[in-house]
């Protein structure tokens, strides 16, 4: 059994393998086709120039076919009726000069007959233009002559020849096929008339066959003519098309190219002008444009610098007051014991408070540190999953007080990316102690996953959850979800900036999931080497198993109902 | 300053784009004015139409008289097409098949209702007036005076239609029905030299397809009349690969001889000649034993005479005539149209009837005296004329030259026991030519073609006076003249002639025995076409010699009634005679 060499499949029957290969061979073209048109469908969709040009030439094509179509319609018109009109004049001519000739005749027609065949024979004109002439007897003894000597008889039509009547009358003409005995046969107008001999009473009927060959190669030369030409009109239009739009689409091409590079920040970009016409106008208004956008982004980044070294400035300026501060608060604190209860209250108070203000402090130090671009990435090889552990072990006593507990799924191989630790924990803790604070005393579901590419955490509470909206707006600075809530419970308000920022700065995703009363899903995505673009996570953003946790909201719901009832 | 200059600059540029704007513009306009221009030839001005007749017939009568049918039938054979189907329809179904209609042809003259018709029980008999000629295997032959001809078929009924049983080979046509037949030249060689012949033969083809039929005749060798007189440089059993076809008047052809010894120039001028004819051949691409033949480095080959040296034509168009001019009681002159004379005496004798050789080296002439000429003189056209040792008791025919050999002069000696014909070679002694076939006529001028090949007598036949061309052949006992046949049966009393070319002969003679002189015609050799008439009337009173070549104009002397003195000679330009000489006789032009 032939086995098919280079496939590793077991050798099937060769009729099923052919068709298997058959089919195989479809679809591979299949693929091809289809590959082919999404690309010819992008360029579509894409460029300007493809449309403008193939439009020119599908219109161009069908105009120039109309034009050509009426053309050949006119020509073949006038050719043919000039024709008839020079073959009816000759054979009126050729007619009366017969009659005569045949009223002179005294005895037999047959010295007519062949005189007239043979002034139509020494024509000299080449077989193929020749006019070709027929004369047939109305009675059987009457023999009749054909010129040239292939042509036969069955050339005249036989209407036309009822339509010669005997023994006088006007000629008649029809267009026929002029038919050779070796079956060649070319278009031919056929002109009739009586030819009656008064000596013996005889009529014959005479026949000039006009060969419409000329005509014919005349016709065909123009088509041959119309169509190459048309061609190559349509191509030149395509391609005066494809220089006239270039002009046009040329410098909207740079300008697209200028504006992007302006809103990608290379404020000092323009547009080259040349000329004075619309396209140069456009230039002109389009760097006037990109001049005051980038003065007044110029002058906002200025405004907002200052702002920010204002926000540093006043940062550290309170740090040192704020030492002293603590400093005399702490000894308030140490000896709080003395004072009367309500005094030694509003040291407790003052400390918890200078605790937050510090922290604050700290947070803005560190957003200011951003602001500035100061923050530098310290990498090195991490284990995640243990990095995780770690963070959930220092957050087990809050999670224990606020009775949310912490669920950690990870992976049994170690997570293992290029990392800045540090910042990596910070992030971490942040969204965790979100969630506990969140909660609401549900479990926290912390996830780990990695793949190739990249490692993701994800971060899930069963609290109150947050809107579509609300999703978005949770990395704002100092954004709250319950504005009423006191700033007393919870951080700052800076923390998920600044994890953000962190995600950021590794070149990572952070991104935010959440639904009113389902909860909320933090996802941190970090590419496994530092530097590489993210394309897709590990992990998906939306919670796999929202219907069964709804299911269990919803039964939650219902059993505290019952409770309260 | 700077303006002028701006506006001459845009003007010129303005100048250099309407120019080529206009020409375009023009160009699709019909011309009004221009360059005076000469218009080409046209083709078609041979001996053949471009076009072919055919006679369409008519099929069987429903309920004719056998009479009438028969009549039906004989215009029907004048029919070719699909093997003479139409005929065929009159005949017995058992005798369709077996009738050969190409047996040959009896042509007689006139109509088919100048038949007459008989019957006798079962057979009917058809007898036409007289037989006029007959084709056979494509040889024209002329029959003068011929007897009446007949042709009997058997009658039967079949179906309660009459038909013809026993019908016999051949065709019986009226001579204004032969249009089947075509008349085509085919060229074959003088033995020994590189000049091509015209022989004509008729072919029953269609005209379309008369160039491969003319072919296939060419290969199969000369007619009878021919036949021995001529060469075919095409050995026997040669055969056309493909039929030969027609492009754009280029007609290709592809000859295997299946020989090796081919002179491929010979076979090459045949086959171009006899292709060239049809007016729409123009060129001619030869292949031989599968290789092109070329000439020079030329492969497409034109009919031009000059260039290929085989023109049949012989003289060329420059050739001078000559006539003989008075010099005194002891000498004549010869003249030559080109201002020229020589002194043309011997032995202190004036010489008369002078013919001088095609190469314009030699000259014969006879010494004369009244009324007879005895004496042929034969010498270079320069020097001394030395007398022919012929011994002659009876008058000499005026001498004619062929170019066989280095050239001989040949003439006849009119006696009433037959001619004795002799030829007689610038060096050497004359040799007595077999003239048998002539034994029993007076001969009154003899004339050999340029060529050699073909000799035209005037002989008594029947008491007049009447032109016979026959076949020159040549064996190894020498000169032999034979195949005399009747050129024009319809002119009498001529008295002279001269070779117009290779296929015509121009005759002094009267259509008709009650014409009061003589007046000048142009013939065919077999006699295939009527004799034509020369226009005009020839001043200066009897015509009494004349003399043509090819392309030149014919020469007519003259003599007033009843005396020798006071001749002249007269030529035709156009249409119109104009004496070319007031005092002058025996006009010639070489050969």
């Amino acid at each position: 059994m032939p086995v098919q060499p280079g496939t590793g499949r077991p050798p099937a029957p060769p009729r099923a393998g052919l068709r298997a290969r058959g089919s195989l061979a479809i679809a591979e073209v299949r693929f091809a086709l289809r590959r082919t048109s999404r690309a010819l469908h992008h360029r579509w969709r894409r460029s300007l120039h493809l449309r403008v040009v193939v439009s020119t030439l599908v219109l161009s094509a069908v105009t120039v076919g109309l034009v050509a179509a009426v053309l050949v319609q006119r020509i073949v018109t006038g050719l043919v009726e000039a024709k008839q009109r020079v073959a009816l004049n000759e054979a009126r001519a050729g007619f009366t000069a017969a009659q005569q000739l045949a009223d002179r005749d005294t005895g037999s027609p047959i010295d007519a007959i062949n005189a007239l065949a043979r002034e139509v024979a020494n024509r000299g004109t080449a077989p193929g233009e020749a006019v070709s002439l027929v004369i047939l007897g109305t009675t059987a003894d009457a023999a009749g002559r054909a010129v040239p000597d292939d042509v036969l008889d069955s050339s005249v039509p036989p209407g036309l020849r009822r339509a010669v009547p005997g023994p006088v009358g006007p000629p008649a003409y029809a267009y026929t096929v002029l038919r050779h005995q070796d079956g060649r046969g070319e278009p031919a107008l056929a002109v009739g008339a009586p030819l009656f001999f008064s000596a013996s009473s005889q009529t014959y009927q005479l026949f000039y066959l006009f060969p419409l060959d000329q005509e014919r190669e005349t016709i065909s030369l123009v088509r041959r003519t119309l169509a190459v030409t048309g061609g190559v009109l349509v191509l030149l239009l395509a391609g005066i098309a494809w220089l006239v739009t270039r002009q046009v689409v040329t410098p909207v091409r740079l300008a697209a190219r200028t504006a992007g590079q302006l809103s990608a920040g290379q404020l000092t970009q323009r547009m080259a002008v040349r000329g004075e016409d619309d396209l140069a106008r456009l230039a002109l208004a389009f760097n006037r444009m990109a001049g005051n956008l980038q003065r007044q982004i110029e002058q906002l980044e200025e405004l907002s610098r200052a702002q920010r070294r204002f926000v540093s400035d006043v940062s550290h300026e309170l740090r040192t007051p704020l030492t002293t501060v603590r400093m005399a608060a702490d000894v308030l604190h140490e000896a709080r014991g003395d004072f009367r209860p309500q005094i030694a209250r509003s040291a407790e108070l003052l400390q918890t408070e200078l605790d937050r203000f510090e922290s604050l402090l700290t947070d803005l130090l560190e957003i200011s540190r951003y602001d500035a671009g100061a923050a530098v990435l310290e990498v090195e090889r991490t284990d995640l999953t243990a990095l995780m552990r770690r963070v959930v072990a220092g957050l087990e006593p809050l999670a224990a007080t606020c009775g949310s507990p912490v669920v950690l799924r990870a992976p049994a191989d170690p997570c293992l990316a290029d990392v800045d630790p540090r910042r990596v924990e910070r992030i971490l803790r942040n969204l965790l102690v979100n969630a506990i604070e969140h909660g609401e005393e549900q479990p926290i579901e912390v996830v780990v996953g990695q793949d190739d590419q990249a490692v993701a955490i994800t971060v899930r509470d069963s609290g109150v959850g947050l809107s579509p909206a609300q999703a978005h707006q949770v990395f704002d600075r100092f954004w709250r979800a319950d504005p009423a809530r006191a700033r007393t419970t919870g951080g700052t308000g800076l923390g998920l900036s600044i994890a953000l920022e962190d995600a950021r700065l590794h070149g990572g995703w952070l991104q935010a999931w959440g639904r009113p009363g389902l909860g909320a899903q933090f996802r941190l995505t970090l590419p496994r080497l530092a530097g590489v673009e993210l394309t897709t996570s590990p992990l998906p953003l939306e919670p796999t198993d929202l219907s069964g946790q709804s299911l269990a909201n919803s039964v939650r719901a219902h059993s505290m109902r019952r409770r309260d009832g | 300053m700077a303006d002028s200059r701006m506006s001459f600059r845009s003007g010129w540029r303005c100048a250099l784009l309407a120019g080529p704007l206009a020409g375009l513009l023009l160009a699709g306009c019909v011309p009004n004015a221009g360059p005076v221009r000469v218009a080409p030839t046209t083709t078609g001005d041979g001996p053949l139409a471009a076009l072919g007749i055919r006679v369409l017939a008519q099929p069987p009568d429903l309920g004719a008289s056998p009479e009438r049918l028969l009549r039906q039938f004989l215009v029907a054979c004048a029919d070719p097409s699909q093997n003479f189907a139409a005929a065929r329809q009159f005949l017995a179904p058992d005798d369709q098949q077996k009738w050969q209609p190409q047996a040959g042809v009896r042509i007689y003259d006139g109509d088919p209702d100048d038949l007459t018709l008989s019957r006798s029980g079962d057979s009917l008999t058809v007898t036409a007036p007289a037989t006029a000629a007959t084709i056979r295997r494509g040889d024209y032959e002329l029959v003068s005076g011929g007897s009446s001809t007949s042709l009997t078929a058997k009658l039967v009924r079949v179906k309660g239609q009459w038909r013809f049983r026993d019908m016999p080979d051949g065709l019986l046509l009226a001579s204004s029905l032969i249009f089947a037949y075509k008349p085509v030249d085919l060229y074959f060689l003088v033995p020994g030299q590189r000049r091509v012949v015209p022989d004509r033969v008729f072919l029953l083809a269609p005209r379309a397809n008369l160039a491969d039929a003319a072919l296939h005749a060419l290969l199969r060798g000369p007619s009878p009349m021919l036949a021995g007189a001529v060469r075919s440089a095409i050995p026997a059993g040669s055969r056309l690969r493909t039929p030969p076809a027609l492009s754009g008047g280029e007609l290709s052809v592809d000859l295997v001889t299946g020989s090796s010894h081919v002179d491929r120039a010979d076979v090459a001028a045949q086959v171009l000649w006899t292709a060239t004819q049809l007016p729409e051949v123009s060129a001619v691409r030869l292949r031989i034993d599968g290789s092109a033949y070329t000439s020079g480095s030329v492969s497409l080959l034109r009919a031009n005479p000059d260039a290929l040296g085989y023109n049949p034509n012989v003289l060329t168009a420059t050739a001078p005539a000559y006539y003989v001019a008075p010099g005194g009681a002891s000498r004549n002159l010869l003249v030559s149209s080109a201002g020229r004379s020589w002194r043309l005496s011997a032995d202190g004798l004036p010489l008369r009837h002078p013919a001088v050789a095609v190469d314009g080296s030699a000259v014969a002439a006879l010494s004369c005296t009244a009324h007879q000429c005895r004496s042929l003189y034969v010498g270079p056209l320069r020097g001394t004329l030395f007398r022919a040792d012929l011994r002659a008791a009876w008058p000499l025919t005026a001498p004619s030259w062929d170019s066989f050999d280095g050239g001989g002069a040949w003439t006849a000696e009119d006696s009433p026991a037959g001619p004795v014909v002799w030829r007689v070679p610038l060096q050497g002694p004359p040799a007595q030519v077999d003239a048998a076939a002539l034994a029993r006529d007076r001969v009154r001028v003899l004339r050999l073609s340029r060529d050699g090949t073909r000799v035209a007598v005037i002989a008594d036949i029947a008491g007049r006076p009447r032109v016979l061309v026959g076949a020159v052949l040549r064996g190894s006992s020498g000169f032999r003249i034979d195949r005399f046949r009747p050129a024009a049966p319809s002119l009498v009393d001529a008295v002279d002639l001269d070779w117009a070319d290779a296929g015509h002969l121009a005759v002094l003679a009267k259509s008709d025995p009650g014409q009061g002189s003589v007046t000048p015609y142009r013939i065919r050799v077999d006699g295939s076409e009527d004799p034509q008439p020369v226009l005009g009337t020839v001043p200066g009173g009897q015509p009494v010699s004349i003399a043509a070549a090819p392309a030149q104009s014919l020469l007519v002397a003259t003599a007033r009634q009843g005396g020798v003195g006071g001749t002249g000679v007269s030529t035709l330009q156009g249409q119109v005679w104009r004496p070319l000489v007031q005092v002058g006789f025996d006009p010639t032009y070489p050969g």
